[in-house]
């Protein structure tokens, strides 16, 4: 398969593990969404030496990877860019930050190393839970929780959107190279003298299946408003799950 | 009583200097009944497509009038026009956008203000029509062709629309599909438009059929008296169906 259809292929299975059965996939959106949205907050607000606190923080990954079902192996594979250039936010503070902070045997372990760690950890975390987020909540579902969070209607409207072009768009990149390919055998990816021409199509293209995909919701009665529903009310174990991680999340915050 | 109603009507693309102007349609005028299914044919770039974009508003007519369930095209009228007509796209892909069957079919009757119960029933009643119930949930990538089709009429189906236009409904279906959904659309109550090059699919859908040629009508009448016509049929870039040619009826 090529890089596009496994892109492609990835939003699919993305959609299908938000809607197969599973607790977590059942709790109503709004407190999950209130949640993550917590949880990157409390991990942002830590110090950039309280790298035991923000290692405690992680009690809330672990709890929802194991009993959610959810594969850590599948998000590294999934996430590896977006992993290692959070990894390498903080990779220059060593070289500006020299002060010793404590030995470990022999080896001086700098304020710098320590705030990197920190922040690398800080970026693994937000990918996480908003990773955990994605595979367990459809993009209908957190656009609703959006909605009922009082977001701008612009906003919710635009990601909606988004996330259906960029089906769309991958689709007829696909169609494109897959074209290509087939009458340049044994080139590896687009030579640069069809750079212009390719991009020129692509866009031609893509605003013309746009257009076909935006006629059809103007024929069933679209007017700038996307009127989503949530599959399920909310529960009384949702507002137990909401209560339960606040305190939690608090508790390793504030102790 | 006519569901549709076409007076003069007339359409170029181009800007309205007249520069570069491409005359698609003529002077077409004609009346299509309650519960009648019409088959439009013609050659490629005779001007189906544009004629049922047309009925929906979704191009601006040029001269003349059309009136849909006694509303006058209009942009005023536009949102109620398009409440009573459905249009079913060529591309079943660039007709469904939501993630599931049941959201995509949904999608309209809440555009239309209805309640969640009654967008409920009005969603499975849709569903229930093209026998797709059983698949409302069902994300839309992991339909078959066929399935994809009939998602796409239930889709409008569930806006409870009068007149259905379907643009090329045949393309790409195998054999089976393709008598389902003939079967499928025979069993549909309203008015239905069917364009298309599938002329043997015409016939086993559509008691009248009108020619398109040159931006006119070239004949319109009786299914079966136009599309055995040879003479009249390969005067405008058509054949006859494969089974007149090869004398099954």
């Amino acid at each position: 398969m090529s890089r596009i259809s496994d892109a492609i292929s990835e939003l699919h299975k993305l959609d299908m593990e938000a809607e197969k059965p599973g607790w977590l996939q059942g709790i109503h959106p709004l407190p999950k969404l209130l949640i993550t949205l917590f949880f990157l907050v409390l991990t942002v607000s830590y110090g950039k030496y309280n790298l035991a606190g923000l290692l405690e923080m992680g009690v809330y990954l672990i709890v929802l990877f194991v009993f959610g079902d959810i594969s850590f192996k599948l998000l590294l594979k999934r996430m590896k860019v977006i992993l290692a250039l959070v990894c390498l936010m903080g990779i220059v503070n060593p070289f500006f930050d020299r002060e010793i902070m404590f030995r470990l045997g022999g080896f001086a372990v700098t304020g710098g190393m320590i705030s990197a760690v920190t922040l690398a950890l800080k970026g693994i975390y937000a990918v996480s839970a908003s990773y955990i987020l994605i595979v367990t909540t459809s993009v209908e579902d957190i656009c609703y929780a959006l909605q009922k969070l009082r977001v701008p209607k612009v906003f919710v409207t635009v990601l909606m959107l988004v996330y259906r072009y960029i089906i769309v768009f991958l689709k007829e990149t696909e169609r494109m190279m897959d074209a290509y390919t087939l009458r340049a055998p044994g080139q590896r990816g687009l030579n640069y003298k069809v750079w212009g021409t390719f991009a020129g199509q692509l866009l031609l293209r893509s605003m013309d299946r746009a257009q076909t995909v935006y006629d059809s919701m103007l024929l069933r009665g679209y007017d700038g408003n996307y009127y989503l529903r949530c599959k399920k009310a909310a529960e009384y174990s949702d507002y137990v799950y909401a209560a339960a991680w606040s305190a939690v999340l608090l508790f390793l915050r504030v102790r | 009583m006519s569901i549709l109603e076409i007076e003069k009507l007339s359409f170029s693309y181009g800007n309205a200097h007249g520069k570069f102007q491409r005359n698609v349609l003529n002077d077409i005028s004609l009346q299509v009944a309650d519960s009648e299914s019409v088959g439009l044919i013609g050659e490629n770039g005779a001007g189906k497509s544009t004629f049922l974009k047309l009925l929906t508003g979704l191009l601006e007519i040029g001269d003349g009038m059309i009136r849909v369930a006694g509303l006058e095209m209009k942009k005023e009228n536009l949102k109620d026009i398009r409440a009573e007509t459905g249009y079913v796209f060529q591309d079943s892909d660039s007709q469904l956008f939501m993630s599931t069957v049941y959201e995509d079919v949904a999608f309209a009757p809440r555009n239309y203000g209805k309640k969640e119960e009654e967008v409920e029933a009005a969603a499975m009643s849709a569903l229930k029509q093209v026998h797709m119930e059983e698949k409302k949930d069902r994300q839309i990538y992991r339909l078959s062709g066929g399935e994809k089709k009939l998602a796409a009429i239930a889709t409008v189906l569930a806006v409870g629309a009068k007149l259905m236009l379907l643009d090329e409904p045949s393309v790409a279906l195998d054999p089976k599909n393709r008598r389902n959904l003939i079967r499928i659309l025979n069993e549909l109550p309203g008015a239905k438009i069917i364009a298309s090059h599938d002329l043997d699919f015409v016939y086993d859908t559509c008691e009248r059929v009108i020619l398109l040629s040159g931006g006119q009508i070239a004949a319109e009448g009786d299914a079966k008296k136009i599309l055995t016509d040879r003479e009249l049929l390969e005067r405008h870039g058509l054949e006859l169906p494969l089974s007149f040619s090869r004398g099954q009826y």
